[in-house]
């Protein structure tokens, strides 16, 4: 409703609003940060949250340029960058599971130390990717959208899939809900822990390949500032932060929110500064009017109406 | 209702438990029988809940053996004794609030398609809200029938009814109440414990803990006493609340002993 009603509004304002174009330019500006979110709702949902995903962009990015100048096959390049992202993964869970530490705490330690690293790779100077097959991978359209859109869209066909339909989507939300009560039914708590923050470096490490792709150059700072506007997104969507509740419709309706709200202030003319300003009282409006409209309602979040009935996985 | 009544399915031969130097149970022989209410009751400390979660495979006894249908079983895990058709519904609640009943009626035992969607883990959420309906149908449980709606959203004694209706569920031979109505008001706890009438009933060996004799008396069909971690009665008949006081205080420990 929210987004029909900014629709409205902007298509006053801006008769190029509403215009297949703009939505596309909406839908390329929210890509990269799209497949972040999709892949930070199940993190969210089994109560944990994951602030190296920027990082984790910057740092596989980082790793698929230095490759790529070693003049090595594109494949390797990306295989080479997910690895990277499974790696971060990886750390971050031995920490919140082998040595419990919250996963807030021990995601902004590793993202600290990826960001410092990915700014060693080159000594802290970007990389120009010379190979022209990665850069198509992230430039151009396929069957008529943009390519990193359609990366965005299989992400969240999948990510959503696998938590509304299956075993082990069941088992993430029954995590978040209650870890004892999960524990008691025989569902393995640190198996799942493993598993959302492995997808987590993963799916970032994607994020970070279509990023340099789409830029043509691999930068130290990329991704930079991003954790925060994917949390948001995926929170203004109705996924509880203390776990348990959430969903990917949700996460999908939050990142396309955000982008209208920061492509309609880009048509009416007014900066950068403005869309951080209207993001941060979006979030804070969408969390508050949670809160005083109470719990009792199932969902959270401002689009609880149009998700009432598809949250259940 | 069921020919098995009186059969003894679940049996625990000197069962011994110590913490340190703090002795909670004392061998103790147990006989738990189908179609029937064994309560278990005892003071603070008597050893109550370490005998049920040995019998449940949460804690592993120091000394003697526990037998399920006559063989020797060994419970390393509460899942080998679901494997065997063991269940245990806890005072506080076992349940995820934000999930509906179908869900945590099917919680780490999810039913998953056939085929190759099977394969990949997808839900077959028809047949598990179908079983699920059925279930509740059959109890008689006043909870929502409308799937979608989360446990946390019911009062306690609806929440606990879940959990008793999973137990009843997958409870193929015994079923552990331990202080199931603790939390519960006093309209809510007799739900429950009717329920619990009913689950032995249908022939399975329901064991209660709890501290409110007049459920006790009113429920079981037979009473072992506890004390200090020893066995120190067993009634099936003239149960009454001196009897059971003298017992579980142990004021006239030499009249006690039947």
């Amino acid at each position: 409703m929210a987004i029909v009603a900014i629709g409205i509004v902007m298509t006053m304002v801006s008769p190029f609003f509403f215009q297949a174009g703009n939505f596309l330019n909406v839908a390329r500006a929210v890509a990269i940060t799209g497949i972040v979110a999709a892949v930070s709702t199940p993190m969210l949902i089994s109560g944990n949250v994951d602030l190296s995903v920027a990082a984790t962009m910057g740092i596989s990015g980082m790793t698929a340029g230095a490759l790529l100048v070693q003049e090595l096959p594109v494949p390797v390049a990306i295989i080479g960058a997910l690895i990277v992202g499974l790696l971060m993964g990886l750390v971050n869970a031995v920490i919140v599971v082998k040595f419990r530490v919250n996963s807030l705490i021990a995601t902004i330690g590793t993202a600290f130390i990826a960001r410092g690293v990915a700014f060693l790779v080159n000594g802290g100077r970007s990389i120009f990717i010379p190979a022209e097959s990665y850069v198509a991978l992230g430039q151009g359209s396929a069957l008529g959208i943009p390519k990193p859109v359609f990366y965005t869209v299989v992400v969240f066909a999948v990510i959503g899939f696998v938590m509304r339909y299956t075993k082990v989507g069941a088992h993430i939300y029954a995590v978040g809900s209650s870890p004892e009560a999960a524990r008691r039914a025989g569902i393995s708590v640190p198996k799942i822990t493993w598993g959302v923050f492995l997808a987590s470096g993963f799916f970032s490490a994607l994020a970070g390949v279509v990023l340099t792709s789409q830029a043509g150059s691999a930068f130290p700072y990329g991704g930079q500032g991003r954790e925060l506007e994917i949390i948001a997104a995926v929170i203004v969507g109705g996924t509880a932060l203390t776990g348990g509740r959430g969903s990917i419709t949700g996460t999908i309706l939050g990142v396309v929110l955000l982008g209208i709200i920061a492509n309609s202030l880009n048509l009416m003319g007014l900066p950068a500064p403005y869309q951080d300003i209207s993001r941060g009282l979006l979030l804070v409006a969408a969390v508050a009017t949670d809160q005083l409209s109470g719990r009792t309602l199932g969902g959270r979040g401002v689009f609880r109406g149009l998700r009432a009935g598809t949250e259940e996985a | 209702m069921s020919v098995d009544k009186g059969r003894v399915v679940i049996e625990g031969i000197g069962l011994s438990k110590s913490y340190g130097p703090i002795t909670a149970l004392d061998n103790v022989d147990i006989e738990i029988r189908a179609g029937e209410i064994t309560a278990l009751v005892g003071d603070n400390g008597a050893g109550k809940s370490t005998l049920i979660k040995i019998l449940a495979g949460a804690v592993a006894p120091d000394a003697g053996e526990v037998r399920v249908n006559g063989e020797t079983v060994v419970l390393r895990t509460p899942a080998d004794a679901r494997d065997l058709g063991i269940e245990t519904i806890f005072q506080d609640l076992a349940l995820a609030p934000d999930r509906d009943v179908v869900t945590n009626l099917f919680l780490g035992r999810e039913i998953v398609r056939k085929g190759l969607a099977g394969m990949i883990g997808m839900l077959d959420r028809g047949a598990m809200e179908a079983q699920a309906l059925t279930q509740i149908d059959a109890l008689g449980v006043n909870i929502p029938r409308s799937t979608g709606v989360s446990i946390g959203e019911m009062s306690g004694g609806q929440q606990q009814s879940v959990a008793v209706a999973r137990g009843a569920f997958w409870a193929k031979t015994g079923m552990f109440m331990d202080e199931p109505t603790a939390a519960l008001g006093v309209r809510e706890s007799s739900r429950v414990l009717r329920l619990a009438r009913q689950i032995a009933g249908s022939g399975v060996a329901v064991v209660l803990i709890s501290h409110i004799l007049p459920h006790v008396m009113e429920l079981a069909d037979r009473v072992v006493v506890l004390r200090h971690g020893q066995k120190v009665a067993e009634l099936t008949e003239d149960i009454s609340m001196d009897r059971l006081v003298t017992l579980i205080v142990g004021v006239d420990a030499h009249d006690a002993v039947t």
